[in-house]
């Protein structure tokens, strides 16, 4: 009712102030102060970060939560164009999968170590873990994992330490476009795709 | 001799005070439960008083401890106070565009930590306006700005009352009124006119005495503020009810979610609550958001 009209209005709001911290990154970092500086573009006073008293992890979290959500829609347009009788073989579709999420990192590398130390935090892992499950969920549901054994959890584990890896050795990557990145994401989906 | 004139003192109003006994407090909290009176009054400590007559009580209360007032806040809070007011300026977070209002805030203490957390944070602006009901209150506040070295170009001090601020809508973007709220006669209006002069966006904080979420320190609670405190006001500061009247005042005033419910019913959004020590004060944020 009006209530919930009320809080839909507050949430699009918080949104448009994350949303637009975020080109402030590269320079504050996932801070409150990156925040401040975004909610002053779009009209609002410094001091609304306090809007989000988690401060950069709720920035952190925003970004995670739309990347997701960017990655499920690429996926399901990627499985509704394709031939069904040409199915791309599942670990090719993962691995394509992984690189196009890690590849969104790309524009906040530089402050990336931050945000995963933010996230490793004690309050803020319970939503980290949400968001690293709910990708690997996607990722697997896309590639047409429809299994209703233990396998669901066995690959989604799998799947969440792979990306686990590969996120870090993304951090200290110094090669031309990532590139020892991809070679090392497709060397650990052997691995598993060996078990 | 002046020691033992003060203990005389402080015997006297003991004997007179305690001699009612220690079902006082209990007892007259059950009477207020059940009064039936419902022309134009409003409470006073425990006592019920005409509306017209709070604000002239609260004046005077606090034009008699003007002088001790800090000292006073030291020695009850046993200088606690000071983080509690850190704390609050702490969530605050101010930015170099904060144009602050601090209501009630007579002698200063949160305006002269927003200067000194906008100087540490290496920000040289900021501006803010102590608004307080009570000149007295005021002229202490400016003698230690005075000697604490803040130019008169950052702080403006303003005498007017909450109720009716003589400001122009939507002029600043924080409000802050610590250890006032309880003491105006009709808080709703001092939150609409919170809502009134916030710009957009802006932000609502008060920091409060509020509600123990504990019975048993609750208890000791109670003990300490009606047995020790008025005492602590006898001798240090020569007055005894002022202090009957604080912690009077702070027992009725709305617990923590009925504070955030009025201040939502202002017009406020994202209203939130923070305890401090136990509930023993809280800070209540909101925002001007959805205008």
């Amino acid at each position: 009712g009006e209530e919930d009209n009320t809080n839909e209005k507050e949430y699009k709001i918080k949104y448009k102030i994350l949303e637009a911290s975020l080109p402030f990154v590269q320079e504050h970092g996932w801070t409150k102060n990156a925040i401040s500086e975004g909610a002053r573009t779009v009209g609002y006073p410094g001091t609304a970060h306090g809007l989000f008293p988690r401060g950069g992890a709720e920035l952190v979290q925003y970004f995670y939560v739309i990347c997701n959500q960017q990655l499920a829609q690429t996926l399901k347009k990627e499985t509704e164009a394709a031939d069904p009788s040409k199915c791309k073989e599942p670990a090719l579709f993962i691995q394509g999968a992984v690189e196009k999420r890690l590849r969104m990192i790309i524009p906040y590398i530089g402050m990336w170590p931050q945000a995963l130390v933010i996230m490793s935090l004690p309050p803020n892992v319970p939503p980290a873990l949400a968001n690293l499950l709910t990708l690997v969920d996607d990722i697997c549901y896309y590639a047409g994992d429809r299994s209703v054994d233990f396998s669901w959890y066995s690959r989604r584990v799998a799947l969440a330490g792979i990306y686990k890896m590969t996120e870090l050795y993304m951090i200290q990557d110094k090669s031309a476009d990532f590139e020892e990145t991809w070679h090392f994401l497709g060397r650990r989906i052997e691995d598993v795709s060996q078990l | 001799m002046a020691l033992a004139k003060k203990l005389l003192e402080v015997k006297r109003r003991i004997i007179s005070n305690y001699g009612i006994g220690f079902h006082t407090v209990s007892k007259r909290l059950y009477e207020m439960k059940h009064e039936g009176n419902a022309s134009k009054e409003t409470h006073f400590g425990f006592e019920t008083v005409k509306e017209t007559e709070k604000a002239e009580k609260v004046h005077s209360v606090f034009e008699t401890v003007a002088s001790k007032y800090d000292l006073m806040n030291d020695a009850m809070s046993f200088g606690v106070h000071r983080v509690w007011k850190d704390i609050f300026i702490q969530r605050l977070g101010p930015t170099a565009d904060t144009l602050l209002l601090d209501v009630a805030g007579g002698t200063g203490d949160i305006a002269f930590r927003f200067l000194k957390y906008m100087h540490i944070a290496g920000k040289m602006s900021g501006r803010v306006t102590v608004c307080d009901i009570n000149e007295a209150m005021l002229d202490v506040g400016q003698s230690r700005a005075e000697k604490l070295g803040f130019s008169s170009k950052q702080i403006d001090w303003l005498q007017a009352d909450a109720e009716k601020l003589p400001i122009d809508d939507a002029s600043f973007t924080a409000y802050t009124i610590a250890f006032g709220i309880r003491n105006v006669t009709h808080i709703d209006r001092v939150l609409e006119e919170a809502y009134r002069v916030l710009k957009p966006g802006g932000r609502f904080m008060c920091l409060e005495f509020s509600q123990l979420n504990n019975e048993m320190l609750q208890w000791m609670y109670d003990q300490y503020s009606f047995q020790v405190i008025p005492v602590m006001g006898q001798i240090i500061a020569g007055q005894w009810k002022p202090y009957q009247y604080l912690v009077e005042s702070i027992r009725r005033f709305p617990n923590q979610e009925d504070f955030k419910a009025m201040i939502e019913d202002a017009g406020f959004c994202q209203v939130n609550y923070e305890n401090i020590s136990f509930g023993i004060v809280a800070i209540h944020s909101g925002f001007k958001l959805c205008s």
